[in-house]
């Protein structure tokens, strides 16, 4: 059977521990992100475990996993996970700072057979923060962990004034976390619809033949998204470019990628 | 209650999507579908931006509402082949006319037709599906083909119970030239397991290419001829054509005199690749064919093709 694209674990992190560990850290131990060209604002990280042989605290390696100076001084990060029975190859801090936007990208060796599985454990995470999977809105909150398929579309937009700032695991797959990615599926939270003002735009578009009339007569992708904001600005409705392109790969994909199903 | 308006829009896809059957709606306006196949007309829909960012996704019973407040046109005739054997010849000469709608192996057709749907809902949807793209775009349409995936010769009995008087054609080929083709470049239902399950599978091992492509072929000359023979199926051999189209496909399909000049005009060229103009091919084909494969389609395919002959000939 197929794993699910994303899913709550039935689990308990200690949450306090946690963020007891997390204030513990100087600012001057956040490095900025390594793949610097797919975001805007402060995206940064503190390397807790890596591989030895990671080019930088937050690259990805393919040597053994190495404890760093934050995990290894602290014991608060494994008393705080002490209920996870994982096989931790890289453990890292993702902070997100208001207004940063990690635009949408593909992880794709997370896709690979055998790759690492992905969890994330919100610690600080205020409610204006859209962690959008496959165009869908993970509902996360602080305490919790979550499995994503991130080998998927996704992005994050902290549209809030506050920092965000993530717990990420890659974790060995085994029978026990897949057990618990399996058993978390009924009661993960529903995802909530991304990008509210565009998908309120593309509703008043199918219902407004006129307005769609209009949108149809342009065949060059700028002027479209140029002249899509603008009408739907006029309407009281804000969305990016970004987003707006978003949405138009998505509606590529949902027809290219049924092929290979 | 919103008025349904699905003016223009055509459905490009159906699925299941948590459990919920879904359509997804294109949006094509009052543009002919021209291409050899209805994919390729999505292809070049979707380049519209419009289409990436506005499509319409609604749930499978939207089929029926549009259907009952917009009737499209009603099926005039299905075209049923063995695949590589003339069949999106037939189909491009027809897309010449202007008064003809033509739909070429609609991904969302098969997708119904072989779906876990229960049977009236299956039923209603795909009464839904073909009114929707019967409808008459540009107002000068009188007449829809519809042109099934080859695979699909396995479903026709379903199909009949939606459209019971809609004349059908089974187009099919010598099985070796149909082989050689496969061999040249497989087609979909020449994967193993690349359509999923269908009419086709026989239950036993892959085995060699030639034997697989054989026995598919095979099967499909099989169902061919016993849907033929059941439901009154009209057989028409690649060797006949085109020039049938002039004679009594000509009649098969309600041509005029001025229509049957037309549709030759598309005879200069190939059918799918309309940069090669369009030549008879048998006998480069049965030229390629290795012993194996001659032995294979002997073994698997020859009896039914040449029961068809027979049939045809009567």
């Amino acid at each position: 059977m197929s794993r699910a694209a994303f899913s709550r674990l039935p689990v308990t992190v200690d949450l306090p521990l946690l963020l007891q560990a997390l204030a513990a850290i100087g600012e001057d131990e956040w490095h900025g992100h390594f793949n610097s060209a797919y975001y805007t604002g402060d995206w940064s990280g503190v390397a807790l475990i890596s591989a030895a042989d990671a080019l930088t605290e937050l690259s990805p390696g393919l040597g053994e996993p190495q404890l760093r100076a934050p995990w290894l001084r602290d014991l608060h990060w494994q008393q705080g996970l002490r209920d996870l029975p994982l096989e931790i190859v890289s453990a890292r801090l993702l902070r997100l700072g208001p207004g940063g936007q990690i635009h949408e990208h593909r992880d794709y060796d997370l896709g690979e057979p055998n790759a690492d599985l992905r969890l994330h454990i919100p610690l600080l995470s205020p409610p204006r923060v859209d962690f959008l999977l496959d165009g869908q809105r993970m509902s996360m909150t602080a305490g919790e962990c979550w499995f994503l398929d991130l080998s998927r579309p996704h992005r994050v937009d902290n549209r809030d004034c506050c920092t965000r700032i993530h717990l990420v695991l890659d974790c060995r797959p085994d029978a026990w976390l897949e057990q618990a990615i399996a058993d978390g599926v009924s009661t993960t939270p529903l995802p909530g619809v991304g990008d509210i003002s565009l998908v309120q735009f593309q509703r008043l578009v199918a219902s407004d033949s006129q307005l769609a009339k209009t949108l149809q007569g342009l065949p060059d992708a700028e002027i479209f998204i140029t002249r899509t904001l603008e009408l739907a600005a006029e309407r009281g409705l804000v969305f990016s470019r970004e987003e707006l392109r978003a949405a138009m790969r998505n509606g590529r994909r949902q027809w290219n990628e049924q092929w290979n199903a | 209650m919103e008025r349904l308006n699905l003016e223009g829009w055509l459905p490009i896809r159906v699925w299941q999507q948590v459990g919920e059957w879904q359509v997804d709606w294109c949006w094509f306006g009052d543009s002919p579908l021209h291409q050899p196949f209805f994919r390729d007309a999505v292809d070049d829909a979707l380049r519209l931006p419009f289409n990436q960012a506005f499509r319409r996704q609604t749930p499978l019973a939207t089929l029926g509402d549009w259907q009952v407040s917009r009737p499209g046109l009603a099926p005039s005739a299905f075209i049923f082949h063995a695949s590589r054997c003339g069949s999106t010849l037939i189909s491009q000469m027809l897309a010449r006319l202007g008064n003809h709608i033509v739909i070429s192996e609609p991904p969302p057709l098969d997708a119904l037709l072989r779906s876990s749907l229960p049977a009236a809902a299956r039923r209603a949807a795909i009464e839904g599906l073909l009114s929707a793209y019967g409808q008459r775009r540009r107002g000068v349409e009188q007449r829809m083909v519809i042109k099934l995936d080859a695979w699909n010769i396995a479903e026709l009995p379903l199909l009949r119970e939606c459209f019971p008087d809609t004349p059908w054609l089974f187009v099919y080929r010598d099985p070796l030239e149909i082989a050689v083709s496969h061999l040249r470049r497989a087609g979909m239902h020449m994967v193993p397991g690349m359509i999923g399950a269908s009419g086709l599978d026989d239950g036993l091992p892959v085995g060699s290419r030639e034997d697989y492509v054989a026995r598919r072929v095979g099967r499909l000359l099989a169902l061919g001829l016993a849907q033929c023979r059941e439901f009154g199926g009209v057989a028409v051999n690649y060797s006949e054509l085109p020039g049938a189209m002039a004679g009594r496909l000509a009649g098969f399909f309600g041509l005029d005199d001025v229509q049957r000049k037309q549709v030759f005009a598309a005879v200069g060229q190939h059918a799918k690749q309309s940069s090669e103009v369009f030549v008879g091919d048998s006998d480069d084909k049965r030229r390629e064919a290795s012993a194996l494969l001659r032995e294979r389609v002997e073994c698997w395919a020859r009896e039914p093709y040449e029961t068809l002959e027979n049939d045809r000939r009567v």
